[in-house]
């Protein structure tokens, strides 16, 4: 998720929509959502609205969240038809205009995949959202946007023209994704092991658990193998988002620490799972169906820049504080959990990438259960079990990973350098290499 | 509780996977044909600059500009400086210019630019490689997808046609994720845009 950076009020707290300004209000496109390169209409107007309104309900349905939305009408901008339908790039300006001043946040059917093309895109894309205006110093958004590629409803699927087809169920999934994001959330990391699996045919233990924020759609479509579009772990980060009356009642915290081995260095960028521990008294895993993820140092910076060669001020995104650097902190519903670290996926680089870095920190030793007796030579399979009830947080899980190489020597202090120098760094030569001091 | 059998690992050899994610974005995944012939600009070079900036006639669309010093050309016509624009939508990617870092060498496979002038690397970061050396200096190439499932279906794809690869370019075809030698690469490119060896 996106999270405030150094010019906030608050720093380290994720970019959302002010609850207290609930709900969240959006216009559509006022043409078609789909139509043929002839101009026939495959998918209405009507029938397209509709099912955008069904893809926000399935966010604002759940239970513990105050998140709401709210369709207002067709999109209005200058230069743009009173009718709403938005088919130029010209117009697709117009809009992004009105966007990014905030009066707005639109849904646009690019209903042949024209504007697409104008914007030199190519007819791969199904969709994309994004964050028009920011309120940096309050931590909230204030505007986005979604395009919705009407070219895979079209009925159409020919590769050799580049038109792919999606089944409506494939289709609205991708495009229930992208309004996560348009919500604030960001990519999911849980039950990585379908890429085990043949694409398109997962087994449903992993399918149940497999979050809706995902990077990529490579399994069945939920809906079409009868379950729920949004796993625990997307109703879980939508509630902590966005929390109702009912959340303190619904779920409980597990928060901690990564470490490297030295015990005192913090790692960044580690995904973190609490998974519910399985009955086996049932057919079914629930330890894959019932999990929720969180990347160790989620609210710090992917970018905290360096002031050497004054050409890279760091993000603008994500907090400074180095207490932030390996922590993490997961919602979980009331039960019984076992919690785990592991990398990131290789894959899921750049826009794919989850928590704050652009490439993932493929870290040795990062494959661990926690348990009472955390240190860098223990048993990374031995995990106890940790009972969290509604309301309670349970902190200082904290794991010391296995093997990773020193960050200092023996000659030197650990702890000196764990904290930004206050003063300016300076080098000083000494045999065998140049050491940086602070406040020399 | 079932367990996952193990047998299942040889099955990601045949993954298709139907969608990703990229910034905000769900692209159909692509193949290293598709991304040949798509691309009107095939070329490799070095970064020497990437600003954000409007685009100079709809100013409300974010665009980067991406300035390449330009070592390779593939496919397409290309001078010794490359600059192309594209559109970006993400705060992130107006943050950190799409992840386009100056001195980084890249493989491009660009769309065809728009009227606007405006274009994209093939099926997004599908077509991009960043280029990375080993400790001996090799070259290697990698897309922003890990290259996962890039060889699908690309030898059958070129055996109608009539294409020949080489033992060393068939071997890479057989890979389903990770970097591969950037030599053995661009051979294929070149044979997939009918280029020849």
């Amino acid at each position: 998720m996106l999270v405030t950076g150094p010019s906030s009020l608050t720093s380290g707290k994720p970019y959302v929509w002010d609850v207290a300004a609930m709900p969240i209000h959006y216009t559509v496109d006022g043409g078609p959502m789909s139509m043929t390169s002839t101009g026939a209409i495959v998918v209405d107007h009507a029938t397209g609205l509709a099912r955008v309104q069904a893809m926000f309900q399935t966010w604002q349905s759940v239970s513990t969240t105050a998140i709401s939305f709210s369709y207002a009408g067709a999109i209005t901008a200058a230069g743009l038809s009173a009718d709403g339908d938005v088919d130029t790039v010209s117009e697709y300006n117009a809009v992004q205009t009105s966007c990014k001043n905030g009066t707005q946040s639109p849904i646009v059917f690019d209903s042949n995949g024209a504007i697409l093309k104008g914007l030199g895109l190519d007819p791969l894309i199904i969709g994309f959202a994004g964050l028009c205006k920011l309120d940096s110093q309050a931590g909230h958004i204030l505007s986005a946007h979604v395009l919705l590629n009407g070219k895979f409803q079209d009925g159409v699927n020919d590769p050799a023209t580049s038109n792919y087809e999606l089944t409506s169920d494939e289709f609205d999934e991708a495009i229930t994704h992208e309004l996560g994001h348009f919500s604030g959330l960001d990519h999911s990391q849980i039950n990585v092991e379908v890429f085990n699996q043949f694409a398109g045919s997962c087994n449903l233990d992993d399918l149940a658990g497999l979050p809706l924020m995902f990077p990529l759609a490579y399994c069945q479509s939920k809906k079409s193998a009868g379950l729920p579009l949004l796993a625990p772990d997307d109703r879980a980060w939508i509630s902590k988002l966005y929390p109702n009356a009912g959340y303190p009642a619904a779920y409980g915290t597990i928060s901690g620490l990564i470490y490297f081995s030295d015990g005192i260095t913090q790692v960044q960028g580690l995904n973190v799972i609490a998974r519910v521990l399985d009955d086996p008294n049932t057919a079914q895993d629930e330890s894959k169906r019932t999990a929720v993820s969180v990347v160790s140092g989620y609210l710090f910076t992917g970018n905290p820049g360096q002031p050497i060669t004054g050409n890279n001020p760091g993000s603008s995104y994500g907090s400074r504080s180095p207490a932030l650097i390996g922590y993490y902190e997961i919602p979980v519903p009331p039960g019984t959990y076992t919690v785990q670290v592991e990398n990131i996926d290789a894959r899921f680089t750049g826009g794919s990438s989850v928590g704050p870095l652009y490439f993932p920190a493929i870290t040795y030793g990062a494959y661990e259960f926690w348990h009472h007796n955390e240190s860098a030579y223990d048993d990374p399979s031995q995990k106890d079990p940790i009972t969290v009830t509604a309301g309670q947080s349970v902190s200082g899980i904290n794991f010391i990973l296995n093997g990773t190489p020193p960050r200092f020597d023996q000659y030197e202090n650990g702890l000196a350098l764990l904290h930004p120098p206050a003063a300016g760094w300076s080098s000083a030569r000494r045999p065998g290499g140049t050491l940086l001091r602070r406040g020399m | 509780m079932r367990k996952t059998a193990a047998g299942f690992l040889f099955l990601l050899l045949s993954a298709d996977p139907s969608a990703w994610a990229q910034r905000g974005a769900y692209t159909r995944p692509a193949d290293l044909d598709y991304i040949v012939q798509q691309a009107e600009t095939i070329l490799r070079g070095h970064i020497v600059s990437a600003s954000v900036e409007p685009h100079p006639q709809f100013p409300a669309l974010q665009t980067v500009v991406v300035t390449l010093k330009v070592d390779k050309v593939i496919k397409g016509k290309a001078e010794s400086t490359h600059i192309f624009r594209q559109f970006i939508w993400d705060v992130r990617d107006s943050a950190d210019a799409a992840g386009y870092r100056k001195a980084d060498e890249l493989l491009l496979f660009l769309n065809p630019p728009s009227e606007y002038g405006l274009t994209s690397p093939v099926g997004l970061e599908q077509g991009r490689f960043r280029i990375e050396r080993d400790a001996q200096g090799n070259r290697f190439a990698i897309n922003g997808r890990g290259n996962t499932a890039l060889f699908e279906h690309v030898a059958e794809k070129a055996s109608s046609r009539g294409i020949v690869f080489s033992r060393q370019v068939q071997s890479m075809l057989s890979k389903r994720a990770g970097r591969v030698p950037l030599d053995t690469l661009e051979e294929a490119v070149q044979v997939l845009a009918g280029g020849g060896r």
